[in-house]
């Protein structure tokens, strides 16, 4: 035993041990448990954000309808000041050889929750429409001072009347830009 | 200084004839009977339009007032017609018998809905012939400007505004329509919650208790003030501080120095001399051995005669060896230095876009908190309580089944915890940048004045033999500017260090102001008048029939002035035990509990005034209802004017007011305004 040294505050350090002497940690003075703890989830993957940014989006959508695969652009725009960004550079300055198009994993199930709250409904053509609560929804996020106001600084940008001809005017078509088409018709 | 209600007029012309409601109120009691969709709502929103107060209920520039006064009119026989004009003619009066009638149009072709024509007289008579004042509202300087309309009406109160704290820099003032919450529930949202619902877009901190504070009186609103001009003097001083720092180091840095001060403001005791240093041979000492070390060899160089380039030839190679030997030296630490600071650089850039990304989750995950309380008012619950529309289980607030999400709470703490510790390492970066900085501007000198040097002795070994010594007049020169540089520094470093001094001494004493002011208790009048409010409040909840919690329990804190349970604020919460009925007996208690006290209160600032429209919500018992009338005929008697609008049932109703002195407000036909003078067919 005479081997073993115990550390503390007052133990020589380790360089200044006899040969093969080894030091041995102490026990620690309270029992070790561990318990799962809830994860942090950021404000954009949480249900509350993305309800009220699809109800935003819509209400600035053309007829407060919307195409899925709009949706997902937007929603990814929405998501990240970089993204908004990206959106916002295409937007003002289209080319005819660069197109865009992105996917928000989350947006299906978002729009499934938004359904069945009553914010949106889907008509026949697949088209999302935002219902009177979703709007009553956007109406107030709109009123409340500093509420999303990054968000609704992107959609405002676009125009706050985005119909889909033009969106796809301005982000492009993926596809039409390799035949050498220099607009939409 | 109350305000008294005299007389209202909702005029609305319309594309078949005029349409009109017209009633005078009396001082006590007011009631409103009748059925729902009459247009009980329109009168009383119609009061808060006519004192321009719509900003109590939205930031929305809209009339608040329904079709009937801005689009289209329903008119009796099932008919509608177009709104061509419409008005509400207001007068009122204050406790001291003065009288002011306000008009303001909510559809005109030729008024703008911000403008509210005023009239000012001593008699209800004189207002007829008096001059006609036109004010605006809802625009800038509404309550400050002249011909603002509510520092008008602030004035006929008698109440001089405070400015209170807001969310920016800037202080406000504690505007109308925040005040006027606590006068008015209205029916639409006006019973959601348990406390007041207030007009948060005005940016106010702690709007409710600011509110509450200075209807009450409380002098912790004084005290606030106080508090408030303290911390612009720390502010003031905080900067002179942080000025004179700057002075130094830069001051500093031009000679090629360093200064040793504490950046952040330190108290007398803490407080250090300012302590500069030069870099001799690579080590930083004080600028005082440096100049002693300066001033000692000028000194052998001055008392020495010069000598002569050939003289000096065997010294001058081994110093030429030495001096490229140092460029080399210097080169490589130069470049070492250079590596470092791009590295802490990229560290730095790192950091900061992190924090830019923690920062912009803060302001969403605060985002959300506030579409939750959007989602309560809309009554959407997947947004107020997280619950799945379709089979009600709690969901966590997210999509994906990964694990148990942190609620919005917890993150944000966690968030901010994130944010503490980035902003502490980019400021830890900051520093090592900044002596990384200064240590290669100081090693780029040394190299600049060794390369000189270099350049010097290679010319001095090929100059002619009995020329002075260029190297030693060089040095000379080097050595004065040194020790001028010093001295310079050394002047206004003494300087900048006695303004530290005083400043040190007043951040003492303004800390000490501000600590004797926190720790101030309350004083006995502010007791006395929170003891009533919870007396009232309390006994108020005994007698409504709250089941939910004992009422004893219940109290409104000192510190929030909101209702709490055992200190956790109280509200809606079904897992908690809180129903919705017992929140709306909360909001009854806690409305006339706040009368009653300001009115004792000799520096309370209460309207005197009640408007509660359509107060038994969700189902409230009747008994509950018959003791809230019998408590508001109580405070009507003692002075207060209480506007009560109800649907209740006719016989009910008879019962509850039985005994109890009141006015009933006329409400003739299937509508409020009704047609004049001609027949709607």
């Amino acid at each position: 035993m005479s081997d073993w040294i115990e550390r503390s505050s007052k133990a020589p350090n380790s360089a200044a041990l006899p040969f093969g002497a080894r030091v041995h940690t102490p026990a620690p003075l309270t029992p070790v448990a561990s318990r799962p703890t809830a994860m942090p989830l950021a404000g954009r993957d949480r249900a509350t954000w993305r309800l009220a940014a699809v109800c935003l989006i819509l209400r600035s959508c053309r007829g407060r309808s919307a195409t899925i695969e709009q949706l997902h652009v937007l929603m990814w725009a929405l998501r990240d000041e970089a993204n908004a960004a990206i959106v916002r550079e295409l937007w003002d300055n289209s080319t005819a050889s660069q197109a865009l198009r992105a996917f928000d994993p989350l947006l299906d199930d978002t729009l499934a929750l938004a359904r069945a709250a009553g914010l949106i409904k889907q008509r026949p053509n697949g088209r999302q429409v935002l219902s009177a609560a979703g709007g009553s929804l956007a109406d107030s996020i709109r009123d409340t001072e500093g509420l999303m106001e990054g968000e609704q600084r992107l959609l405002a940008h676009l125009g706050g009347n985005i119909s889909e001809t033009r969106m796809w005017e301005r982000l492009g078509v993926p596809g039409r830009q390799l035949q050498g088409r220099s607009s939409l018709r | 200084m109350s305000l008294r209600l005299v007389e209202i007029s909702l005029d609305v012309l319309t594309t078949v004839g005029p349409l009109r409601y017209r009633t005078r109120f009396g001082p006590g009691l007011n009631v409103l009977a009748a059925p729902n969709t009459y247009g009980k709502s329109t009168l009383f929103q119609g009061i808060i339009f006519a004192l321009g107060l719509e900003g109590m209920l939205t930031s929305s520039r809209a009339a608040p007032l329904g079709p009937i006064m801005t689009t289209v009119a329903d008119l009796p026989g099932n008919n509608r017609a177009a709104v061509v004009e419409s008005s509400v003619t207001l007068t009122c009066r204050n406790e001291a018998g003065k009288y002011l009638r306000t008009r303001r149009f909510a559809r005109s072709g030729d008024v703008q809905l911000n403008l509210i024509q005023t009239w000012a007289a001593d008699s209800e008579g004189g207002l007829e012939s008096a001059e006609r004042i036109d004010t605006y509202v809802r625009l800038g300087g509404a309550a400050v400007q002249d011909l603002g309309f509510h520092r008008v009406l602030a004035k006929f109160l008698g109440w001089s505004l405070p400015k209170v704290p807001t969310y920016s820099a800037e202080e406000a003032l504690l505007y109308l329509e925040v005040l006027f919450p606590l006068f008015y529930v209205e029916q639409k949202s006006g019973w959601a919650g348990v406390t007041p619902r207030m007009p948060t877009y005005l940016g106010i901190r702690d709007m409710l208790r600011r509110s509450v504070e200075y209807v009450l009186g409380l002098s912790t609103l004084d005290r606030l003030r106080a508090l408030n001009a303290l911390k612009d003097e720390l502010a003031e001083v905080k900067f002179r501080w942080s000025t004179a720092v700057e002075r130094m180091e830069s001051a500093a840095a031009a000679e090629n120095l360093r200064a040793a001060v504490s950046r952040s403001m330190t108290g007398q005791t803490q407080r250090v001399a300012t302590r500069i240093e030069a870099d001799i041979d690579g080590t930083w000492t004080t600028l005082e051995g440096a100049v002693a070390r300066w001033t000692a060899r000028l000194g052998e160089l001055e008392g020495a005669r010069i000598a002569t380039a050939g003289e000096r030839t065997p010294q001058s190679q081994v110093e030429l060896a030495e001096a490229e030997q140092l460029v080399r030296r210097l080169g490589g630490q130069l470049r070492t230095y250079t590596e470092q600071m791009s590295y802490v650089e990229a560290d730095l850039d790192a950091l900061r876009a992190r924090l830019a990304a923690v920062e912009a989750d803060r302001r969403r995950l605060k985002d959300i908190q506030r579409v939750r309380a959007l989602g309560s008012d809309l009554g959407v619950a997947v947004l107020s309580d997280d619950l799945c529309p379709t089979c009600l289980q709690p969901l966590d607030d997210r999509h994906v089944a990964t694990g148990e999400a942190a609620s919005v709470e917890a993150n944000l703490v966690l968030g901010d915890a994130e944010r503490t510790t980035l902003i502490d390492m980019q400021s830890v970066a900051e520093r090592r940048l900044a002596d990384l900085s200064r240590a290669r501007d100081a090693i780029s000198q040394q190299l600049d004045h060794a390369r000189g040097q270099v350049r010097l002795l290679r010319d001095e070994l090929v100059t002619e033999s009995a020329a002075p010594s260029l190297v030693e007049v060089r040095e000379q020169l080097w050595l004065r500017e040194r020790v001028a540089g010093a001295e310079r520094v050394q002047a206004l470093v003494a300087s900048a260090d006695e303004e530290l001094d005083s400043l040190a001494e007043r951040y003492d004493y303004v800390r000490a102001r501000i600590r004797r002011i926190e720790a101030e208790s309350t004083n006995e009048e502010d007791k006395h008048l929170l003891d009533t409010f919870n007396r009232s409040f309390r006994e108020q909840l005994g007698l409504y029939g709250l089941r939910s919690l004992p009422p004893e329990q219940v109290t409104i804190d000192a510190n929030s002035l909101i209702p709490t349970d055992e200190g956790v604020e109280l509200r809606f919460d079904i897992g908690l035990g809180m129903s919705a009925s017992d929140t709306i007996r909360t909001k009854w208690a806690y409305y006339v509990a706040l009368l009653e006290t300001a009115l004792k209160s000799t520096s309370g600032h209460h309207a005197g005034l009640l408007m509660l429209d359509e107060p038994r919500q969700q189902e409230t018992a009747k008994i509950s209802l018959a003791e809230l009338v019998r408590r508001l005929g109580a405070a009507a008697t003692e002075g207060s004017q209480i506007l009560y609008a109800t649907s209740e049932d006719v016989e009910d109703l008879e019962g509850f007011l039985e005994g109890i002195p009141h006015e009933r407000l006329p409400a003739p036909g299937e509508r409020l305004l009704s047609p004049v003078g001609w027949q709607a067919s």
